[in-house]
């Protein structure tokens, strides 16, 4: 391969080495394969709760954030409750759901009414 | 007490009054006026004569005050015509004037004790209607009144003229050579002041003479010294004049610190002769206007000083001149260096920081920061930096709200200069670099569109975080105190905090991953990995596009393993991988050298698709259907590989030419450029790490793209809605003024709502029942619970 090397004629433009290959003929692989490798990968990953709706049911806020009263307090560990008929809600909006609501009709989901078992709890 | 019994005093027992008064009162009385010596018993006995002779009085306590009264008038006069006699003999002004001064100065003293011994006189006169109504206008007893109203009727009144004439005399020669006559010209005014309670005596005789003779002396001064030398001269001149009258009328003009009218007269009549007469005032006030420009501080604050002495609207064109000239000046600058300050928002901060430091060190030099000024200063700024002449940002959506400047994008393209590791940041100490950051928050203070600056910011600051391109964790977090403690939404803040919160999670997450990975032993063919996992809501805005593409083998595989890692260290979570955040560090190998490319996934992939197809040259089809970027991302991403040099040098070369990414055809040829190596010092160099990210997501796309203004002033809509609900929930029902003022009030800190996005929004909220129309009022509105 013909590679121009031509020194800086004028001060510090850029105009000294502009090696821009011209296009090549046909599409022969000019490229080694190891001439472009991997040396470092960075992925960023951004993470959900796996819930089938955005938003806490009880506090309107989304699941994602915290709920109202931990925003308000500023606690930022605000996970997610789920239950076995597989309605998400933020963990402190459904214990408190629960408190109020035993004296009456006992623990039930706020959205299908069925019996509240939690099924499991977000880290 | 027993009753005197006068005729062991000489006297028949039914001695009348007046012989009483000749033969007991009359020789102590006399010689306490004329200053002979009394001795204390003598003094003594006064007092008890006097009392007792009084007190056992039998035909009327008033009748015989009265009698005393006049027996004690006729002695004064008598006595003090002799003193007359003795002063007008003089022919000497000055020895005149100083044989006046010393006689009423002994008889000033005189007077304040003579009249004890006959305070049962005073009294008694007090009980006569006549005599207590002149007492309650006075603040000192009739007898003592008598003293002060015989010298003046019989010394005062005949000499006045006389005495004035010499006194004003004085005032000349104090003036024009500095003499002084301080106790002589004092002893005139006290004078003047004492021998009657009526103020007007004084003001007509002692203050018009010394006005007058102010009047006179500087009449001439003044038009000496306005024609004699220039502007500024004279403003110094009449600065000392000021101050050296004020001092002189503090001495010799204010007989009383309960009588400072005169001093007021006298100021006024000052400032009437050596400022406001017309052709004095423009001179001073073009001058002024002048130094202005010129930023001379020190004489502008000698003017300044003049010009605060004319009541009321005496600062006036100077401050209004300050405005025009801060907004002149700070527009012209803008314009003036448009073209390297547009691109540019380090240059452009720079020049505004420059600018307001020097108007604020104009305003605390010259005008000792008069809250007058500096509230100009504010405005003015103010309307410096929300200017739009120069550069505009077009925010797009359903209610633009028409051009706004784009001076808080630059800002937080500046602050994202400073925070990231750039050339400037490197350059600097932390210090310095917080004391940069406060200094650009300061001129944020005076922009209105405050929500385009934290949008942006929070923009840059997550690419910052993400690309672990942070110079100062510590300084991060502290500018998001700054910022909240500018009233910027909790929020945003929020938010931010959390930002920090997750990336220090995400750190964690990365190490135990790499100790897991080295425990299995599992060799990944994409080298390190250094995975982040972030919370979706924290960092994602809205119109953020979750972009995708093919994925090649390896990263998938890579993907499998961490996501089954990752579930069994969490419960309930899934993970998304954000391709448009996800960089790669390439090993590429030119004919010339080896170099560490940093790229984005999308650059990744392109550059990974010439190897996986075993091609050297692909067409946009071929590369489009091999990796499924979208058409857009796809255009940029080539676009910016083939275009942007970096050291003088492009990575891909493409043919046939066209001018921009749109133009690509699906025939377009791509090919990698062999050739390829960094310069330095005009040579090509072997080795080097070339950063193409920076380039690409920061450097070339620093200022607020169209997706971001469309975010903006969607989310300018949420807040209205927002306000004005809540506005409306407590006030419940509310005219158009009052939401708008209000919303106003509550948006500030913000942006500056206009009225029509304001209607626009309400008209939103009837629509949806939050708030309805005053049936008989379409200007009133009710809150519907």
């Amino acid at each position: 391969m013909d590679v121009q090397l031509e020194e800086a004629s004028g001060g510090k433009s850029a105009v000294g080495y502009v090696p821009m290959m011209e296009e090549p003929d046909g599409d022969a692989p000019f490229l080694p394969a190891a001439s472009i490798t991997v040396k470092k990968f960075n992925p960023v990953f951004f993470w959900s709760w796996d819930v089938q709706s955005d938003n806490c049911a009880i506090c309107r806020v989304m699941l994602m954030e915290p709920c109202l009263n931990c925003q308000v307090s500023n606690k930022t560990a605000c996970v997610v409750v789920w239950g076995e008929c597989n309605h998400a809600f933020h963990n402190c909006c459904m214990s408190q759901w629960i408190k109020n609501a035993t004296a009456t009709a006992g623990s039930k989901c706020p959205l299908c009414q069925a019996e509240w078992v939690i099924h499991r709890v977000g880290n | 007490m027993n009753k005197i019994d006068l005729t062991k005093r000489g006297l028949p027992a039914d001695a009348p009054p007046a012989e009483v008064y000749k033969k007991l009162f009359q020789p102590q009385f006399t010689k306490i006026l004329k200053q002979h010596s009394v001795p204390h018993k003598e003094w003594q006995e006064l007092f008890y004569d006097v009392y007792n002779y009084m007190l056992w009085y039998e035909d009327g306590v008033q009748n015989l005050s009265v009698i005393m009264f006049e027996q004690l008038n006729r002695n004064t006069v008598e006595t003090v015509t002799a003193a007359r006699e003795a002063i007008v003999l003089e022919q000497d002004d000055e020895l005149f004037l100083r044989k006046y001064v010393a006689t009423w100065t002994e008889y000033f003293i005189i007077s304040q004790h003579a009249h004890l011994p006959f305070l049962s006189v005073d009294n008694g006169l007090l009980e006569i209607k006549e005599y207590a109504d002149a007492a309650k206008a006075d603040d000192i007893h009739p007898i003592r009144r008598m003293l002060m109203t015989v010298w003046n009727e019989v010394v005062l009144t005949p000499i006045a003229s006389r005495l004035l004439q010499i006194t004003a005399k004085m005032l000349v020669l104090e003036r024009d050579q500095g003499l002084t006559f301080g106790n002589l010209i004092t002893g005139v005014r006290d004078s003047f002041y004492h021998v009657t309670p009526q103020r007007d005596f004084f003001v007509q005789h002692y203050e018009s003479v010394y006005i007058s003779t102010l009047e006179h002396y500087y009449t001439k001064a003044t038009a000496d010294q306005f024609a004699n030398g220039s502007v500024i001269d004279y403003a110094r001149w009449a600065e000392i004049t000021f101050r050296d009258e004020q001092i002189r009328a503090k001495k010799y003009l204010v007989p009383s610190v309960k009588f400072t009218d005169p001093m007021k007269r006298m100021n006024e009549r000052l400032v009437e002769i050596v400022l406001k007469e017309t052709r004095i005032l423009d001179a001073l006030t073009c001058t002024a206007f002048q130094l202005i420009e010129e930023h001379r501080s020190e004489p502008l604050g000698v003017i300044y000083r003049l010009m605060d002495r004319i009541p009321a609207t005496g600062l006036e064109p100077l401050v209004s001149a300050v405005q025009a000239h801060i907004i002149r000046k700070g527009k012209d600058d803008m314009v003036e260096s448009a073209e390297i300050v547009a691109v540019d928002p380090e240059k452009y901060v720079e020049k505004l920081l420059n600018l307001y430091n020097s108007f604020l060190i104009l305003i605390k030099d010259a005008f000792g920061d008069d809250h007058r000024f500096t509230s100009v200063r504010d405005l003015g700024f103010q309307e410096v930096v929300n200017d739009t002449t120069v550069f505009s940002l077009q925010l797009r959506g359903r209610f633009a709200a028409g051009l706004e400047s784009r001076c808080p994008d630059m800002l937080a393209s500046f602050c994202d200069s400073l925070l990231r590791k750039t050339n400037i940041s490197r350059r600097l100490s932390s210090e310095e670099i917080s004391e940069r950051l406060k200094r650009t928050l300061q001129i944020l203070k005076y922009v209105t569109n405050k929500d385009v600056f934290i949008m942006s910011y929070q923009i840059t600051l997550a690419r910052r975080l993400i690309l672990g391109l942070t110079v100062d964790m510590e300084i991060e977090e502290e500018m998001c105190k700054w910022l909240q403690n500018l009233g910027m939404p909790a929020e945003v803040i929020n938010r931010m905090v959390r930002m920090f919160g997750d990336i220090r999670v995400s750190e964690d997450l990365s190490r135990r991953w790499t100790d897991y990975v080295e425990s299995k032993r599992l060799m990944s063919p994409l080298g390190d990995v250094d995975p982040k996992v972030l919370n979706v809501c924290s960092w994602s805005r809205p119109g953020d596009m979750r972009t995708s593409c093919t994925i090649s083998p390896d990263i998938e595989e890579f993907l499998s393993e961490f996501e089954r890692w990752y579930a069994g260290s969490f419960q309930g979570r899934k993970l998304a991988l954000a391709g448009s955040s996800c960089t790669f560090v390439l090993e590429f190998t030119s004919a010339v050298g080896r170099y560490d490319l940093e790229v984005t996934m999308f650059q990744a992939a392109v550059l990974r698709a010439f190897r996986d197809h075993n091609r050297g040259k692909l067409t946009f089809e071929a590369l489009q259907t091999a990796l499924a970027i979208p058409d857009f991302e796809l255009r940029k991403t080539l676009w910016g590989l083939c275009t942007i040099a970096k050291c003088g040098n492009r990575l891909m070369g493409y043919a046939p030419a066209v001018s921009n990414p749109k133009e690509f055809d699906q025939g377009t040829r791509f090919w990698i450029n062999m050739q390829f190596a960094p310069v330095a010092r005009g040579k090509p160099q072997k080795r080097g790490r070339i950063n193409l990210i920076g380039k690409l997501q920061i450097g070339g796309d620093r200022l607020l793209g169209e997706e971001d203004t469309d975010g903006i002033s969607a989310l300018r809509e949420l807040r209205i809605q927002e306000a004005v609900t809540k506005v409306m929930k407590t006030r419940k029902k509310a005219t158009m003024t009052e939401i708008h003022t209000e919303t106003i009030e509550l948006l500030k800190n913000l942006f500056m709502p206009n009225k029509k996005m304001l209607k626009e929004q309400i008209e939103f909220l009837i629509d949806k029942e939050y708030l309805t129309r005053d049936e008989r009022d379409l200007n009133v509105f009710h809150y519907v619970a």
